[in-house]
């Protein structure tokens, strides 16, 4: 067990009131597994991000990674953000590469690896380019190797492909868990889209409403070794689906 | 030219008065009296210096004290209010008290110029550091950046637009500062040309310096945009792009 969630709560502060956030919240991630985290509007998933990342500190519960409680910022979780937030003042290579100054890990063998990443993932002719000139594939894969780089056990995916059109974001979302799988690590991915959790997860966890806390986990260990694109053709995933929905309790009036 | 053309025309022909609007040719022969006798370099270097010394210090200045607001919340808090009382308050209302202060001299005049430009450059800087994305602030919190490293890796590179910008308006001011002081109390420059040959009803040296000046503000004006180019080229960002 690589992370373990334990009776996490948050609460907001306001001046006008107070607003819990999450409720609760438990489960835990394997090493290795690529998690999606599914829930209705405003129920919490980014604060859960925010708690996990260590911006915030819940206000109960206990967080633990690798058997050690998260108090803060750690260098062992990655997060990747909704929006890729590449600086257009530096070339692609200053941005895969400003984790590293931050961290002063910038010695000969992370720029080692952060070319071989590009050089993997197609980035290595663009290097020396403003990120400006990239697609959002790219510009996606960029801040990935970004935050790859670093070297962290587990990684947070923030609704990461949701700014891109349907067909960049299915192609992007399969490439990008591909290389999550390639570089063995573990990485948990908030989603607000059900087929793009079966697709490409091991594990989906559904959050309710507010307060947000997990109401199911389902193991996709039927899925385990059909290729994502794969995975709408087979006879669970329309029941899945319809499971996820039902379990959402999204109302429209 | 055309201008130039016109009111030289318009002088010859009595159409205007040339002795209330000069005319081209009487200016060119004020230059040229001026710079015979080795006063003309005289009065521009005196602006000069005060104009590019006030510009400077309260460049440098305004951007330093913005740093230090956007570091501390709590001194931002506190001075916001006095500095917007501050950005209103007509700055040439000043002038006698710097006079008194500091003498009639260089002195005052750079005070004056300072305080006429340094309030701008704190608010427009400062709202420009206060107004950087926060989800890239979010990101470099998350690879673990303290305040030095926002700043340095985000802020300050994020708001060189902004910084030059404060510098384009300031230049102006700048100048204003300077022809406004020597108006009150100096013995030189263009600013005392000016006032001098109104007093005298010299509008040839009037329109002479006035037309110098012109030229100066322009040149530093185009210095200040080569360098906006050159930010502009380097940071690859496009035109009204928000960070």
């Amino acid at each position: 067990m690589l992370l373990e969630v334990k009776d996490v709560g948050f609460i907001y502060q306001t001046p006008e009131r107070e607003k819990e956030a999450l409720k609760d919240v438990s489960f835990t991630i394997g090493q290795g597994e690529f998690v999606s985290l599914v829930g209705p509007s405003g129920c919490g998933k980014s604060t859960l991000l925010s708690v996990l990342a260590g911006l915030d500190r819940p206000t109960s519960g206990v967080i633990r990674l690798e058997g050690q409680e998260l108090l803060s910022v750690s260098p062992a979780i990655g997060y990747m953000l909704q929006k890729d937030h590449l600086f257009p003042w530096r070339s692609v290579r200053a941005n895969i590469e400003l984790g590293l100054e931050i961290q002063k890990k910038k010695d000969y063998a992370h720029i080692k690896a952060a070319e071989r990443l590009m050089k993997c993932y197609g980035l290595w002719e663009v290097a020396d380019m403003p990120p400006g000139q990239l697609s959002g594939g790219m510009r996606q894969r960029c801040a990935l190797i970004r935050t790859l780089i670093t070297d962290p056990e587990f990684l947070l995916l923030d609704e990461s492909f949701s700014a891109l059109d349907y067909q960049t974001r299915t192609a992007v979302s399969v490439d990008i868990r591909s290389i999550i799988k390639q570089e063995k690590k573990t990485a948990l991915l908030v989603t607000h889209d059900i087929s793009e959790s079966i697709m490409l997860s091991d594990k989906i966890m559904v959050m309710s409403h507010a307060p947000g806390r997990i109401i199911a986990i389902h193991d996709l260990s039927v899925f385990r070794d059909i290729p994502p694109m794969e995975r709408m053709e087979h006879t669970e995933y329309q029941s899945l689906l319809k499971q996820i929905w039902k379990e959402l309790d999204i109302h429209y009036t | 030219m055309l201008f130039i053309a016109l009111w030289e025309i318009l002088t010859a022909q009595r159409v205007i008065d040339p002795f209330i609007f000069s005319s081209p040719s009487r200016v060119l022969k004020t230059l040229s009296n001026l710079s015979e006798n080795g006063e003309l370099w005289k009065h521009i270097s005196t602006s000069l210096i005060e104009t590019v010394s006030g510009f400077s210090i309260g460049t440098a200045s305004g951007i330093l004290i913005a740093v230090i607001l956007w570091w501390s919340p709590f001194l931002s808090g506190v001075l916001e209010p006095h500095l917007i009382v501050l950005n209103a308050l007509p700055k040439t209302a000043l002038g006698p008290i710097f006079i008194v202060c500091m003498g009639a001299g260089t002195g005052s005049i750079i005070a004056m110029t300072l305080a006429i430009s340094l309030i701008v450059t704190i608010l427009n800087v400062l709202n420009g550091f206060l107004h950087t994305d926060m989800e890239k602030v979010r990101l470099l919190r998350i690879f673990g950046a303290g305040k030095v490293q926002i700043f340095t890796k985000l802020v300050l590179p994020a708001n060189l637009s902004a910084i030059v910008n404060a510098m384009k308006v300031n230049i102006g001011l700048s100048w204003v500062g300077v022809i406004t002081g020597e108006f009150l109390v100096s013995k030189a420059g263009l600013g005392y040309l000016i006032v001098y040959g109104s007093q005298v009803f010299k509008m040839d040296l009037v329109m002479a310096s006035v037309l110098i000046l012109a030229v100066f503000a322009l040149i530093m004006h185009l210095a200040i945009v080569m360098l906006e180019r050159f930010v502009r080229r380097h940071f690859d960002l496009k035109k009204g792009e928000a960070v």
